[in-house]
């Protein structure tokens, strides 16, 4: 009999696709047969599939891993296309079920996507007959508001929801969760969480490659250092002397700045930085980019002026993602599940 | 082999200097190469050892039996120069190795200035280079010469006259420039050495040969930025005991920083830790190519004065006054003139002479009035520098006087002298009279007093370095504490620190400073203050917000624990509209201090040298007062107190109006105590007191508000030794 767990979550970025993927790759190391399942996407390129496949070494393909393609542009959709996607969902699902002892299936996007047209987490988890767990953000202690209300909305259609996982949790609030939130979510509200996971620039964090999927720069130089990861974006527009110092205050970073300004492309090389991307289209002095070089730091070249450079990537965040090459992810998802009750976890789908 | 090569002490780089033999690989018969210029500069120059070219494809180049590669050669072989294009010159360093040579100048240019491609060659160069254990000089340079050899490495076109001034410069074109000026001034070198890149020996290693080359009493070096800053510290502290080192250091101004950064690819912004750092080392740093020159000048040929006290003879008042002016605002002392002098001369110029400093022997100053001044001021015991200024007036005698003060100076050749000859034409052979007997001549009185000038700062470093070097006092800390808060901060994944914890850094370093506790929500924060007792102080405190007075961020006098709470929501909602990507953000809770005088302090690292140290007035306003002063750690005592000194505040805390006297001696403790923390613990790269109060003598300091941000790898590197 195969066991499923629908993982969702409350908002997107909490490190979702990420903490199933990690999970699934916890519960294969223990010899169990896990399968990834993921019945609806709204991407074209959704790449989900194809990683989970190498990460896990399905034998299926990407198209039934994830069957259904269902954009923000067709809420018009018949009765009769929504069923021709309900089948295919099902068509897929019941191709691979008897490959695993245990089916991971991601949500698209968060907990309520698409319930207008029926094919949210509810329905789904309904179809395929899965219990739920939920990552929520836990930011903020007010992030358990939602958790409360997400977890009794599925409990009232006789969803076997598991508990909870916040992701994200600032480590100087891990003492106010553990102390005052979590054991108040276990005894009053009757939701299980997990674990903490806390906000940790390798479990979650995009690497250059994938933030230059939104900026589609040239890269001029430490090509072979695209796989750092960004957690933060700084622009640099101040004094020369006080860059070091501002710069500094911040690591794994991007630094935007403009082609001209060498020596704050210099100073932010001095420190923690991942990525420099330079604006104007303005070529640096060859000794910046020699410099990038031995700090094996990239350097991207963008056409776009520097405030037009942030707006683009604040407005299209990019969420890093877990992928066979990237052990370092791995091994710090390992780590977590030394903390995070992942026995708990596999007890609950029994 | 050559004998005429003399024997000198044997240092590390010396046989860039004496190598008996020299290959030149890319050897060429084609004028214009620079493998052409080469062997035509070893040749033309008298390069008295083995010149032996490599090139594949000739038999003979100039006149010399050419080799196929430096295998092909029989003999040994001390030294390689390389003029072969970048692709090869990886394989000329393999043969090398292979035949056990340790020396080269690689003149070949095409690496890291070219960009990453040439960075990367650069890179691999530098591997070889330390496997095979060779020293090496460039790339990209001009190469080296050395006029006691003599050996013109270089595509140079000339030779410098025979002299003791050694100079170093990371631009080949400046010594070019410059070579081709000293011999019109017949102004002698021993040594010109272009360091291009400095992939390995860079100007830290050429002071350190230059101070102990016999041929170089003086070392001068053009420099853009400095790689090894603290070993550059170390080694002039030594050599400046010695030898005084000039440094014109380009990239002061913010568009200069700017080119300086862009060619250099360091940075090149800081000048003050530059300027700082130069004095640390006992450094003479010189504005100009001129000030440079002119303060060479007279290093290269004048003794030491002891002190600052300067006459100036002039036969004319305006130039007097003007080098009078010079002089004071420079720093010396255009000093009062002994009774004896003044009686001497005025019985012996005319009367309408001053004998007084400046002492204006009038338009009608023949030699023989001039000697009456010379006479009387050397044997001052006031005077100890001269500088003799003369304009082209009637009775003028430019050779003559010229010659008076040759002889003057062998009467006292403990005084050093200086001229001004203000003039061309008429005064040019006075001039090169004076420039022949090694007593420095300027057209104008401005640089007779940078030349001397320049003479009295090295001779204050050389009485400072010959007293010694205090070592740093230290203190009894807490390091178990600063580890563990430490620890705590880069596990949590941050770099700067919350208010609380380091204020418990500092404390930990015996720095007092009010008890502070971090609160993350409103019962944590009444329990806190309920701790401290009322009443307390409310800071936001996050990594993220730096200005937190700015926002409303801090709270003073907070009475009861209904002020707690209501302080608490209303701070943490401004934090969160000031920053609101923040992740943390909390309210440190602190103990009321009482208020005293304000001083900020600051540690900051620089790259090139460690922790610059700062300390001023403090306060709202301290970015108007500008009251700064700064120092590099590790600090000693004497320093630090110097650094307070500096200040214009440290008048006030001395007392002032009446007030009391401040607690300065722990102020300068406090300096003391935090060089040993960035000694103890180098990831600390920004730390701020803003304000430190200071108290009555006798009442201490508090440290109330502290930031300090952190190198997460320098951290994890410590950690793991």
């Amino acid at each position: 009999m195969t066991s499923n767990l629908f993982i969702t979550s409350l908002s997107p970025g909490v490190g979702k696709t990420t903490f199933t993927l990690a999970l699934a790759l916890k519960i294969k190391k223990e010899g169990k047969r896990v399968g990834y399942f993921k019945p609806i996407t709204d991407l074209e390129q959704d790449t989900d599939a194809v990683d989970a496949k190498e990460l896990l070494e399905m034998k299926e393909d990407p198209s039934t891993i994830c069957p259904a393609l269902v954009s923000s542009y067709e809420y018009d959709m018949t009765e009769e296309q929504k069923d021709n996607i309900k089948k295919s969902i099902l068509d897929a699902y019941n191709s691979m079920k008897s490959n695993y002892d245990i089916i991971l299936i991601e949500s698209c996007r968060m907990v309520h996507r698409l319930a207008f047209l029926g094919l949210s987490t509810k329905e789904l988890a309904i179809m395929l007959d899965a219990k739920v767990l939920i990552l929520s953000s836990g930011e903020e202690v007010v992030d358990a508001d939602r958790l409360i209300l997400t977890t009794q909305y599925l409990k009232a259609a006789d969803i076997d929801v598991i508990g909870g996982i916040l992701t994200l949790v600032p480590q100087e609030l891990f003492g106010l969760f553990e102390t005052a939130i979590c054991p108040k979510l276990r005894d009053q509200h009757k939701i299980n969480t997990f674990g903490l996971v806390p906000d940790r620039t390798t479990l979650v964090a995009p690497s250059v490659k994938e933030i230059n999927e939104v900026l589609n720069a040239k890269v001029i130089a430490g090509e072979q250092y695209q796989h750092k990861l960004v957690e933060n974006y700084m622009v640099g527009a101040m004094e020369p002397e006080s860059a070091l110092k501002y710069f500094r205050r911040s690591v794994n970073k991007a630094v935007i700045t403009g082609g001209d300004r060498p020596q704050l492309a210099i100073a932010a090389l001095e420190t923690d930085t991942s990525v420099l991307i330079l604006t104007g289209g303005l070529h640096p002095s060859q000794m910046v980019l020699a410099k990038a070089e031995t700090s094996k730091v990239p350097v991207l070249l963008v056409a776009g002026d520097t405030y037009s450079t942030i707006k683009q990537l604040t407005a299209n965040p990019v969420y890093g993602k877990i992928r066979a090459d990237q052990k370092e992810k791995i091994d710090s998802w390992n780590e977590i599940f030394e903390t995070v009750k992942y026995r708990e976890i596999l007890d609950a789908l029994e | 082999m050559a004998d005429t090569i003399s024997n000198q002490i044997k240092s590390e780089l010396s046989t860039f200097f004496n190598a008996k033999s020299v290959a030149v690989v890319g050897a060429s018969n084609a004028k214009g190469k620079v493998g052409y210029d080469v062997v035509n500069n070893l040749s033309q120059f008298k390069y008295p050892g083995e010149i032996i070219p490599i090139n594949p494809k000739s038999e003979e180049i100039q006149g010399f039996k050419a080799y196929k590669s430096l295998s092909d050669y029989q003999g040994s072989i001390e030294l390689v120069m390389i003029a072969v294009p970048a692709r090869f010159v990886n394989n000329v360093i393999d043969e090398m190795g292979s035949l056990g040579i340790k020396y080269v100048v690689i003149i070949t240019a095409g690496f890291k200035e070219v960009g990453a491609e040439g960075a990367q060659l650069e890179k691999e160069l530098g591997k070889k280079l330390k496997k095979y254990n060779i020293r090496a000089i460039g790339p990209n340079c001009l190469g080296l010469l050395d006029s006691h050899t003599p050996l013109n490495g270089s595509f140079a076109s000339s030779m410098p006259i025979k002299g003791n001034l050694g100079f170093i410069s990371q631009s080949g074109a400046l010594i070019t420039g410059i070579l081709d000026w000293s011999l019109n001034e017949g102004l002698g070198f021993s040594k010109f050495i272009s360091v291009g890149n400095k992939l390995d020996v860079d100007e830290v290693d050429l002071i350190r040969e230059l101070g102990v080359d016999p041929h170089t009493d003086a070392i001068l070096a053009y420099i853009e930025a400095i790689n090894h800053g603290r070993e550059f510290i170390e080694v002039c502290q030594e050599v400046s005991l010695n030898k005084p080192i000039i440094v014109i250091k380009s990239g002061s101004s913010q568009a200069g920083a700017r080119a300086a950064s862009s060619h250099t690819g360091s940075l090149a912004g800081a000048d003050t830790s530059y300027n700082v750092a130069f004095e640390k080392a006992g450094v003479i740093r010189a504005e100009s190519v001129q000030e440079l020159f002119d303060a060479a000048t007279a290093v290269a040929t004048q003794p030491l004065p002891s002190s600052a006290n300067i006459c100036i003879i002039t036969n004319a008042g305006g130039p007097g006054i003007i080098a009078t002016d010079f002089a004071e605002f420079s720093g010396l002392n255009v000093t009062p003139l002994s009774a004896d002098t003044i009686e001497y001369l005025q019985k012996n110029l005319p009367p309408a002479a001053s004998a007084y400093n400046p002492v204006d022997v009038l338009g009608t100053g023949n030699a023989a009035e001039y000697k009456v001044a010379l006479e009387a001021t050397l044997a001052d015991e006031l005077v100890s520098m001269i500088l003799l200024i003369i304009t082209p007036q009637g009775m003028t005698e430019p050779v003559k006087t010229a010659q008076v003060l040759i002889e003057m100076h062998k009467q006292y050749p403990e005084k050093p002298v200086a001229a001004a000859y203000m003039g061309g034409v008429d005064l040019a052979e006075g001039s090169k009279l004076l420039k022949e007997n090694g007593i420095p001549c300027f057209s104008f009185p401005e640089r007779g007093v940078t030349s001397l000038n320049g003479l009295w700062k090295y001779a204050q470093i050389k009485k400072e370095r010959q007293s010694g070097y205090l070592k740093p006092e230290l203190f009894d800390v807490n390091k178990n504490e600063v580890d563990e808060i430490i620890e705590s901060v880069i596990n949590k994944g941050r770099v700067t620190m919350l208010g609380s914890e380091a204020i418990a850094i500092a404390q930990a370093y015996g720095i007092t400073a009010p008890i502070t506790k971090t609160a993350f929500s409103i019962n944590e924060a009444v329990r806190i203050a309920g701790e401290i007792g009322y009443p307390v102080v409310m800071k936001i405190t996050s990594p993220d917000i730096i200005h937190k007075t700015d926002l409303g961020g801090v709270v003073i006098g907070v009475k009861t624990a209904e002020e707690v709470r209501s302080n608490f929501s209303r701070m943490m909602n401004a934090g969160r509209t000031y920053a609101p990507e923040s992740k943390v953000i909390g309210i440190d809770i602190q103990e009321m201090s009482k208020v005293g005088r304000e001083l900020i302090l600051g540690l900051s690292e620089d790259p090139q040298f460690g922790h610059l140290i700062i300390i001023g007035s403090g306060g709202v306003y301290a970015e108007y007062h500008k009251d700064i002063s700064f120092g590099l750690t590790p600090l000693n005592k004497t320093e630090a107190t110097k650094m307070l000194e500096r200040t214009r505040i440290y008048k006030i805390l001395e007392g002032v109006r009446g007030d009391k006297p401040s607690e300065i001696n722990k102020v300068i403790e406090v300096l003391q105590r935090l060089s040993q923390l960035v000694t103890d613990y180098p990831e600390i790269l920004e730390l701020d007191i803003n304000p430190l109060f200071v108290f009555d003598e006798g009442e201490g300091i508090s440290a109330v508000d502290v930031k300090i941000t952190l190198s997460k790898e320098k951290a994890m590197k410590r950690r793991e030794k």
